[in-house]
Parts: structure tokens; C-alpha cells; sequence
């Protein structure tokens, strides 16, 4: 009885504890199945972080309008520059840009003491210079003197051993003939016709020999010559350069004219007290100097007739310069004004790598301004695929766009970006002309993401 | 005459430890597949690619492998685990069909089991041997009615396709059926007699005392349900619709790692499960041999 009760403890004890295993394996599939669910929402959360955002957009049919502005410079086409003082000290400035002026107007005074130490200094400079041109003069002379007589010296120790050799010549030559009636009898001894032979062929010899001596003296009389007609050119060479001033050096004749100019110039300015008058009435365009400084080469005061034409000119690129042609009409505004005037391009220049555009103003139209914006507008023939520029990459020279697409997978059917290559017809910085025989009018095409891209990458619409 | 048997002994101890050998190799021949998964799972990209190089990058030589990694990492379940939202469709996918045809058979197969144990009927027998006959055909003898049935039902494409066919498979309906028939006939006459109504003795007496032989045809319906791979592949066009058992081979070999961190985790419910339905399993099985 006690043994049965037992097997039925122990039995109750193993089912006991076959249930509690189970329960064991229940709580550990759901645990896992949690888990699973929990990782199923941090999965797709960190998939839908990292999948790009994007703004798409349909191509659409519309022309390309390329713009440009280029800032410039207003001036007149025939304006008067005051310069040339360049290293005077400037006193007082008495006009300022867009002041109108009368002839004789006081511009500026430069300070007369400085202006009188500084012409003094030229002054002093230009008289040394011209007595090193005076001696330099003589030694030239000098020089061309000797190398003349050299050569006359030359010439008459030549001839002279010329002379010389062809009256040995001739001397010989009698020796031989007077030989060669001296021929011994047929019957002489072969001692006697030995010796009359040796001595011709002597006789000979000498002859040649000397003939050869006066050749070779007359082509060094020749050379020699040359050699001296030469040393006489460089005499009279150094002669005309120092009667020329160009025994002062090549470069340094510019300096020496600006000096003798300035010089010129100055001692007019000091005549006048140092004061530089307007030579005609007209408007001040251009003020670059101000009391206290001293002038360098920019330094000028520039003014026009008020009846004289006005030109705008401006620098744009090679890029820019496709867009704009001589005879085209661009519009220019004036910063500080509502006033803008359309005129026609007058010129383009190469200048470097860029162009300079000169617009020929109506009179009137820019009185009073220095500056102003030139716009050129132009707008292209009508594409059939325009996108926003931002749209379109670039890679080794190959332009592709991303086209969303919708394809089913895994996780169902999601957007994704193909890329997809495409010609480049023309763009401007907003828009690009695109073309390509797969495009259609109802694509979707991506215009803008906060990630980068990459074929088959699945994609959210923002 | 000692000698003699000291000689037999000698010789049935040989025998053994030589059949001992051979059974030992064989079952680490079989185990091998399953011990390198974990270690597969745990391994880096660079050394998989490096013991597996000639089969990956089709270098000579053979391809190794280590039971335990040199370079243990978790990147391939993180690539599984976090980075993969594909892997979580699937797997409640997995899940959601197998709920379904287990819930299925319990619907149809429970009833029909317990007829066939319970009650005497015309034509009993030949329509068991019909049930048993459909158990014994293979799936590809089956896969052209199944599909010309599922097109005319509008169901091809559709999970439906493989839950359908699923629910109402024959073979969980043999276990319960045989697990049925453990129960004693003179039982159910008593309650009759008592009684009790059909419904009641049904679920007084046959889902408790059959309840080994239920659990162990779930059991072997979950692990075959949770590996699918051919109706799936036959009757669902969408991959968003598939089972996890399908998920392996979308991988490829260029994602060995993360091939092994899934079966690693593949395995884990089936483990569970098995563990829960072991005894019934066996008893189960047991049954199955038993001659009616």
C-alpha cells in the first residue's frame, strides 16, 4: 500500500516536473517571439532612417533662359586725364567726382617746395647724365680715329710684301727662261743633261712655291681688311650710340626721355606755382589722389566734356561671352537709381582669358554715374525634357538622372531611384534640357534628397 | 571451458566497441552539418571569404572550416537581426501560415480523426485507406491537381494557395487518429450508457485521453510547416508572401555569415516546439506503429 503510494508521489512529482520544463520552453518561444516583434519595429525604424527622402518632379516642355549680370564701369569716350606727376607731393585737391568744371578750374596744387627739391634732384641727374654723354662721345670719336688708321696702316704693309713676292716672281721667272736656253748639245754627257734638269725642276718649284705666297698674301690682305673695316664700324657704331644716347643703355633711354619730360613739365608746374588748371569745361569723372600723398602712376583726375558720349564697359567670361554679341541690345541699371537704359553691345575684345564688352551710351542716358550692372537675358528654342538643374548629376563627364520606379520585393512594393543616363542639351543654373529616346513625359524624376543616391536604392517620397 | 567463454566475451566486447566506432562516426557525420552552423554565424565576412574562397571566389584548393571562429563577431546577426527588415516579413510570414494551418488542422483534422475512432460507419474503411493513401503520395504528384485546383479557386499567388492544401492534410489526421484509438472503447460505451452526448464525450473523454497524440501531430505539422520550400515556390508569385524557408537561398553565397546567423535563429522556435511536444512526439510515433 505504502509502495504504491509512493509510485504515485513519485509520478506526480515527475509529471510536476515535466510541466514545469514545459512551462520553461513556453516562456522561452515567448520571450524569443517578443523579441522578434520588438527587433521587427527597431529593424524597419532603422530602415525607414535610412532611406533617402526625396522631391521628385514630371520633365516638362519649356525653353532654357540664360541670364547674366556683369558690373562696369561708366566712361567717357573722350575724357581728359591730368597725370604725369607722378612722385610730387600733392598739396590740396580741389574738386570731386561729378563736380562740374569750367576751363581754367583749379584741379589740385602740388607742394611747391617739395615739387622745387625734386625738380632740382632731376635737374642735377640730367646734367651729369649729359656730360657722361659728352665724354663718351669723344672716346668714341677717338676710338673711330685709331681704327681708321690702323686700317690704312694695314693696308699699305700688305701691299707692300705683295709688291715684294710678284718682284721675286718675276725674277724667277727670267732665271727660267735663261735656263731653258741653256739645253746642252745631244751628245753631252748624261752628268751635264742630269744637272741641267735638276736645276729646272728647281727653277720650277720656287716658282709655284711663291705663286702660292702671293695667293696666301693677298687673301690675308683680304681678311685683314675685313677685320679692320669691321673695328672701324664698331668705332663709328659706339660713336652714333653715344651721339644717340644709347651709350646710356637700351632700357634706360625710356627713363632718360621721361626725366628730360618730367623735367619739362615740372618746371612748367612751378612757373604756375604748382597749381594744375582744368583745360577745358566739362564734368570730373574720376578722382584718384588726395591731399598729403604722393603721386604715383594712377594717380590722376579725369574729367569729360558735358556734351562728349559716354561708354560702359565690362569684363565678362568666356562662358558669359557666348550668351552676348556685338549688336545685341542688353539692358543697364545704375546702383543707387530706378534709372536703366537698353543699349546695344559696341564692341568685344579679347583682353587675356576674358572679353571686355564696350556699350556705346545714349547722351544723357548715364550723366552723373561711374557704375553700373549690365543683364543680358537669352532664351533658347523649346525642349521637349526640362528638369531642375539640381536634378541632374555628373560623373566623368556622363550626366545621368534618378528616375523613381516602383518595384515589388520582400518588403513589398516600395519606391525605388534607377539612374538613368541622359544627354545634356543646355542648361542655365536652374534648369537643364535633357534628352535621351527612353524619357517620358510621365516620369518621375528626383530632384532633390537629403542622402545620396545610389541605383536600386528603395526611397521615400518627403 | 572458461577459456572458451573468456574468448566469446573477448570477441562480443570487440564487436561492440567496433559497432560503437562506426555509430559514433556516423552521427558526428550527420551532426557535422549542424555544428557548423553556429560557428558560421559567429565568423567575420574576411574569414568566411578566406576559408571559403574556393567555393566563393573559385581559387584552388578546398574550402576549410573552423568550429570555432578565429575572429568571433555578431556583425551577421546584426545584419539579420537589425539591418535586415526583409528577414522579419518573412519570418512572421512563417509564423502567420503556420498559426494558420496548425489552427486549420485542429478545425478539420481534430473532428475527422476522432470519426474515424470513434464511430462505425459505411465506407469507414475505404475512406481511411484514402486518407492513408493521400498521406503516402509525394508532393510533386500532387503539385499539378493542386495547382489547376487553386487557379479555379483564385487562390493561386495568395498564401491561401499553401495554407489551404495544409489544412487539410492527411497525416495529422492519421496521428490524431491513432492516438484516438488508444483509448479504450469500453469508455466511451460507459459514457453512452451514462448519457453523455456525442459533443460531451468528445470533450470529456476523447481531447483529454487523445491529447498525446494531438500534441504530437502538431508538433510534427509545425516543424514541417516551418520548413516549407517547395509549395511556397509553386504556388506564390510575390516574395513579400514567402516563408522564412525561402529567405536562405535569397541570400546567396556572397551572404554565407548571414545565411548561418539565420539558421541559427530559424532554428530556435523548432527547438522550442520540439522541446514542448518531445514525449508526445515519441508516444506519437509510437503510435503510428501500433497495428489496428
Amino acid at each position: 500500500m505504502a509502495r504504491m503510494a509512493g509510485h504515485r508521489q513519485e509520478g506526480r512529482d515527475r509529471e510536476m516536473e515535466n510541466r514545469n520544463g514545459k512551462k520553461k520552453w513556453v516562456v522561452r518561444l515567448g520571450v524569443f517571439m517578443l523579441a522578434m516583434l520588438i527587433m521587427t519595429f527597431v529593424s524597419r525604424i532603422i530602415y525607414v532612417d535610412n532611406m533617402p527622402r526625396v522631391h521628385w518632379s514630371y520633365p516638362k516642355a519649356a525653353s532654357i533662359r540664360k541670364e547674366f549680370s556683369a558690373e562696369g564701369t561708366v566712361e567717357a569716350a573722350d575724357a581728359r586725364s591730368i597725370a604725369g606727376l607722378e612722385g610730387l607731393l600733392v598739396d590740396r585737391v580741389e574738386v570731386a567726382v561729378g563736380q562740374q568744371i569750367e576751363e581754367g578750374t583749379l584741379l589740385y596744387e602740388v607742394d611747391v617746395e617739395d615739387l622745387e627739391e625734386q625738380l632740382g634732384i632731376l635737374k642735377e641727374e640730367e646734367r651729369i647724365w649729359q656730360e657722361q654723354v659728352r665724354a663718351e662721345k669723344s672716346r668714341a670719336a677717338a676710338e673711330t680715329k685709331r681704327a681708321r688708321e690702323d686700317y690704312d696702316d694695314t693696308l699699305a704693309e700688305l701691299d707692300r710684301n705683295i709688291a715684294e713676292q710678284n718682284a721675286l716672281l718675276e725674277d724667277l721667272k727670267e732665271d727660267l727662261e735663261l735656263h731653258l736656253f741653256r739645253i746642252p748639245e745631244e751628245d753631252a754627257a748624261d752628268e751635264v743633261w742630269i744637272a741641267w734638269a735638276d736645276e729646272r725642276t728647281r727653277l720650277d718649284r720656287e716658282i709655284e712655291a711663291k705663286e702660292r705666297d702671293i695667293e696666301e698674301a693677298a687673301y690675308q690682305k683680304e681678311e685683314t681688311l675685313k677685320q679692320a673695316g669691321r673695328d672701324i664700324e664698331d668705332a663709328q657704331s659706339g660713336q652714333q650710340a653715344a651721339e644717340g644716347l644709347y651709350s646710356a643703355g637700351y632700357s634706360a633711354v625710356g627713363q632718360i626721355q621721361e626725366r628730360q619730360r618730367k623735367i619739362e613739365v615740372w618746371e612748367a608746374l612751378a612757373e604756375a606755382d604748382g597749381r594744375v588748371y582744368a583745360a577745358q569745361a566739362g564734368t570730373v569723372i574720376e578722382v584718384m589722389l588726395r591731399s598729403g600723398m604722393r603721386m604715383e602712376e594712377d594717380a590722376v583726375i579725369r574729367y569729360a566734356d558735358a556734351q562728349s558720349s559716354l561708354v560702359y564697359r565690362t569684363v565678362v567670361t568666356q562662358e558669359q561671352k557666348a550668351l552676348v554679341h556685338t549688336g545685341d541690345s542688353v539692358r543697364i541699371r545704375f546702383p543707387g537709381s530706378s534709372q536703366e537704359t537698353t543699349e546695344t553691345v559696341d564692341s568685344i575684345v579679347q583682353e587675356g582669358g576674358d572679353y571686355v564688352v564696350t556699350v556705346r551710351l545714349e547722351p544723357g542716358a548715364a550723366q552723373g554715374q561711374t557704375e553700373g550692372v549690365m543683364s543680358v537675358s537669352v532664351t533658347s528654342q523649346a525642349y521637349d525634357f526640362v528638369i531642375p538643374r539640381k536634378a541632374l548629376h555628373s560623373e566623368g563627364g556622363i550626366c545621368y538622372i534618378y528616375v523613381l520606379e516602383e518595384k515589388t520585393g520582400i518588403l513589398g512594393t516600395e519606391l525605388t531611384a534607377r539612374r538613368q543616363t541622359v544627354g545634356l542639351e543646355e542648361q542655365n543654373e536652374d534648369m537643364a534640357a535633357i534628352s535621351d529616346s527612353t524619357l517620358q513625359s510621365d516620369m518621375m524624376i528626383v530632384t532633390d534628397s537629403d542622402k545620396e543616391l545610389e541605383n536600386g536604392i528603395a526611397v521615400m517620397e518627403w | 571451458m572458461r577459456e572458451t567463454n573468456n574468448r566469446r566475451k573477448r570477441k562480443r566486447r570487440a564487436g561492440s566497441l567496433l559497432a560503437a566506432t562506426v555509430c559514433i562516426l556516423a552521427a558526428a557525420l550527420v551532426c557535422l552539418p549542424l555544428l557548423m552552423i553556429p560557428g558560421g554565424a559567429f565568423m567575420s565576412d574576411m574569414e568566411l571569404r578566406r576559408l571559403l574562397a574556393p567555393i566563393l571566389a573559385g581559387q584552388e584548393g578546398y574550402a576549410g572550416w573552423r568550429l570555432l571562429p578565429f575572429y568571433p563577431t555578431l556583425d551577421c546577426f546584426y545584419n539579420v537581426l537589425v539591418a535586415s527588415p526583409d528577414f522579419y516579413r518573412l519570418f512572421w510570414n512563417s509564423v502567420g501560415m503556420t498559426a494558420a494551418i496548425l489552427a486549420g488542422q485542429l478545425l478539420f483534422g481534430l473532428p475527422s480523426a476522432w470519426a474515424f475512432a470513434a464511430f462505425r460507419f459505411r465506407g469507414r474503411e475505404a475512406l481511411f485507406a484514402l486518407y492513408v493513401m493521400l498521406m503516402l503520395l509525394p508532393f510533386q504528384v500532387m503539385l499539378l491537381p493542386q495547382y489547376l485546383m487553386l487557379r479555379s479557386l483564385h487562390l493561386y499567388g495568395n498564401p491561401g494557395a499553401v495554407i489551404l492544401p495544409a489544412v487539410f492534410s492527411t497525416f495529422p489526421v492519421f496521428v490524431m487518429y491513432r492516438g484516438f484509438t488508444q483509448i479504450d472503447g469500453e469508455i466511451l460505451e460507459a459514457a453512452r450508457l451514462e448519457g453523455a452526448g456525442e459533443w460531451q464525450i468528445f470533450r470529456r473523454i476523447g481531447l483529454p485521453l487523445g491529447e498525446t497524440g494531438i500534441r504530437a501531430a502538431l508538433v510534427l505539422s509545425f516543424l514541417e510547416c516551418w520548413n516549407l520550400v517547395e509549395q511556397p515556390m509553386a504556388f506564390l508569385e510575390e516574395q513579400r508572401d514567402w516563408p522564412l524557408s525561402l529567405y536562405l537561398p535569397q541570400l546567396g553565397l556572397a551572404r554565407a555569415g548571414d545565411a548561418f546567423a539565420v539558421s541559427v535563429i530559424v532554428l530556435i522556435p523548432a527547438v522550442c516546439i520540439f522541446a514542448l511536444g518531445q514525449d508526445a512526439l515519441e508516444a506519437g510515433i509510437a503510435y503510428m506503429g501500433v497495428k489496428e
